[in-house]
């Protein structure tokens, strides 16, 4: 446990002093929508959207953000981009910065996190640089957010995790790839690296399962799990001259059996450059999207018929997010467009909105 | 009378009053669409439908090695008028993957001789539909150089095989469908992507604002730039002149020779756009020495290119030949800053800002 700075307690109270003044009402004006941007100048904020596009907040803040995540019906965090050490917790409805949570010595943030099914634990990938090993931390979901234990992640460059319906179990995507602050984020084991996807127990962290791709500089780095527990996998690929024969970027795995690429051809994974930015899953399971900026293309997946249903061009997209009212999947790009994917009558794009000058990060979440 | 005279001199003033004038960049936009990309799509839709009429006169006597000059021509037209249009990286070209089925590389394996020749091998039919079901590595220009210049193949009797003559024709007719296809997707006759690039603005997906279609420009330029510079100029020096070990091999089009033809091409379209496009951007924003600077930096990086001895495949491993290797090298390294940082951050712009994230 690390002491509370004084700052952060009476930010601390504060926040909860607020949620117990408002009550939770989703409507019109409700911010429906997170993500970390920078505006023209470069400079990072955090954002808060409406279903119609306006932002009802843009907090300003000295280091980048990635994912953010909803811990309660008021508050949100946004998790450092690694290897940041800062993540920031805001408050949705009034727009406010309410405090950070702060990596302890030695350890950075790896830009994600997520919370337990009773919304008491918050769990964050955590580089623990020092010690060369990847973590999950374990914090409070409430002010002062104390850290409660942390679990090895059996690889290095953990990166985004979930829990696996039921709650009891989490998946990491370990990156593999070796990295130190002082050297920013050069890759410093290319040859050696070691990505895998691992299953923890959330309870303990002891490890239930773990599977490798099939190239060992395959980066796995984000995923998302149905409600029947299949997790997909999203990689970005460091093999270079591969040109000819490019590697899976798209995976399929259910705990306890074998990792298994997504059906495409040599084509489609050359598009998408190596680079796969979020994948994100219809709320019946059916469907899945990934992301490339690289490729400027976003995937629509069959996962139920087991096949490719086709590329949508969107440049410099990244984030992406089912929105079940709308049954259809929402992305994200550096050029500040939130743009719908429709799945019906036939998958097709619709521009949702535009922020002039604002450049959407990495990941979009739902509130 | 004085009235009169005064309506005279209204309706004439009205009618020199030019309309409402279009911004300096409306204008290069304007420009670049009328004078390059769209002359550029029709060249290449030429080039390549010349292509295929040259191998079809060639495949009725195989055995003429002036209709297989004359076919190797075309060829080299085809691919140099591809070599400027490659430039245009966005728009239709994306969809499903056009530019690696009109030429794949690099190709350090050489994968595309490999499945050329399993193509050859095997009892499949040939023909320019199911090429185009194909891997892309043996659909387009880079298959059909393999064949008309591979030093191991280009013989009477390879061409004497009627497969080998089925293959050059459908390969050749693939490269022109895929040609007149995306000149189609960018006329107003057809797809029309040519208004997308022309109204950038909250309803366009593509370009929402007009600095999107600048930033497009930009890195375009600035791929093909790198391109040049760290791939086809650096690679074959194992990274850069003088740095590692020489594989003429690495280079672009060795097969061919047409090396140097292909960067000077690609390099002068870089330059066209730049002064067509985007340099009156960066004056009516007020950047005139950058954009003096840009012009300057281009004109050395084509005077250092023009004298590389070629072809490069034979002269690469000259020692006396390196020092203009280097010169080449670094003028394009003094070039790719300008247009990578300097003149973004002067217009504010982000080249890719997912693209270039890394997490």
């Amino acid at each position: 446990m690390r002491p509370v700075t004084r700052r952060r307690l009476v930010l601390a109270t504060l926040g909860g002093g607020l949620l117990a003044s408002v009550g939770a009402r989703l409507n019109a004006d409700s911010t429906r929508f997170l993500s970390a941007a920078d505006d023209e100048q470069g400079g990072h904020c955090l954002l808060g959207i409406r279903a119609d596009g306006h932002l009802n907040y843009c907090l300003p803040v000295p280091h980048r953000a990635h994912e953010a995540r909803v811990l309660d019906d008021q508050l949100a965090i946004y998790f450092a981009r690694r290897p940041g050490r800062e993540c920031y917790v805001v408050d949705m409805h009034h727009g406010e910065l309410m405090g950070t949570l702060n990596a302890d010595e030695g350890e950075h943030f790896c830009g994600h996190g997520c919370v337990s099914e009773d919304g008491q634990f918050l769990f964050l990938t955590t580089y623990a640089y020092n010690r060369r090993m990847g973590v999950v931390a374990v914090h409070e979901t409430r002010p002062p957010f104390r850290k409660l234990t942390q679990f090895n992640t059996h690889g290095l460059d953990p990166h985004q995790l979930a829990l696996l319906p039921g709650g009891d179990t989490l998946v990491v995507a370990n990156g593999g790839i070796l990295t130190h602050p002082n050297s920013q984020r050069e890759m410093l084991n290319l040859d050696t690296m070691a990505p895998s996807l691992a299953y923890l127990r959330a309870q303990s962290g002891e490890l239930v399962d773990q599977v490798m791709p099939p190239h060992h500089q395959i980066s796995l780095r984000h995923l998302a799990v149905s409600a029947t527990g299949l997790v997909v996998v999203g990689a970005q690929d460091h093999t270079s001259g591969i040109e000819a024969r490019p590697h899976p970027l798209v995976f399929q795995h259910q705990q306890g059996r074998a990792l298994r690429e997504f059906p495409a051809q040599s084509e489609d994974w050359r598009q998408m450059n190596q680079y796969i930015a979020s994948v994100a899953l219809s709320a019946d399971g059916r469907l899945a999207l990934s992301t490339t900026p690289r490729g400027n293309l976003i995937s629509l997946w069959d996962l139920a018929g087991n096949r490719l249903m086709g590329h949508f061009t969107v440049r410099d997209v990244a984030g992406a997010a089912w929105v079940s009212a709308e049954n259809s999947f929402m992305v994200s790009n550096g050029m500040g467009q939130l743009v719908y994917l429709r799945i019906a009558p036939e998958p097709h794009l619709e521009l949702a909105t535009h922020t002039p000058g604002m450049h959407w990060d990495n990941h979009l979440a739902l509130v | 009378m004085p009235t009169r005279l005064m309506l005279l001199l209204l309706t004439t003033l009205f009618a020199c009053t030019p309309k409402p004038t279009a911004s300096a960049f409306e204008q290069a936009l304007t420009n670049t669409a009328d004078n390059l990309i769209m002359p550029w799509h029709q060249d290449f839709s030429r080039s390549t439908a010349e292509l295929r009429k040259s191998l079809e006169r060639f495949c009725q006597n195989p055995s003429d090695s002036a209709s297989l000059e004359q076919s190797r021509d075309a060829w080299r037209a085809a691919m140099m008028t591809w070599q400027t249009l490659q430039l245009v990286n966005f728009g239709p070209v994306t969809e499903g993957n056009q530019a690696w089925r009109i030429q794949f590389w690099p190709d350090t394996h050489n994968r595309v001789g490999q499945k050329v020749e399993a193509l050859l091998a095997a009892q499949t039919p040939i023909d320019a539909t199911t090429l185009a079901e194909s891997n892309v590595l043996v659909q387009g220009l880079s298959a059909l150089e393999y064949l008309l210049f591979d030093p191991s193949q280009a013989s009477p009797a390879r061409f004497a095989e009627p497969r080998t003559c089925l293959f050059l024709q459908a390969a050749a007719t693939n490269t022109q469908t895929v040609a007149e296809r995306l000149a189609h997707d960018w006329s107003p006759e057809g797809g029309n992507y040519v208004k997308t690039f022309l109204a950038p603005g909250p309803g366009n997906l593509a370009f929402p604002a007009e600095d999107d279609v600048l930033t497009a420009l930009i890195s375009a330029m600035v791929m093909s730039i790198e391109t040049l510079k760290n791939k086809e100029l650096g690679e074959p020096f194992g990274g850069r002149p003088g740095a590692g070990r020489v594989n003429p091999y690495h280079l672009e089009l060795w097969r061919s020779g047409l090396s140097l033809q292909a960067m000077q091409a690609e390099l002068a379209a870089s330059e066209q756009l730049f002064l067509t496009g985007i340099q009156p951007a960066l004056i009516e924003r007020g950047h005139k020495e950058l954009a003096r600077r840009i012009e300057a930096a281009f004109t050395d990086s084509r005077q250092k290119i023009a004298p590389l001895p070629s072809p490069l495949f034979v002269h690469l491993q000259q020692p006396d030949a390196l020092p203009q290797f280097q010169a080449a090298w670094d003028s394009l390294d003094q070039l790719l800053p300008l247009l990578k940082r300097e003149m973004p951050a002067k217009l504010q712009l982000q080249l890719g800002f997912n693209s270039s994230d890394g997490d």
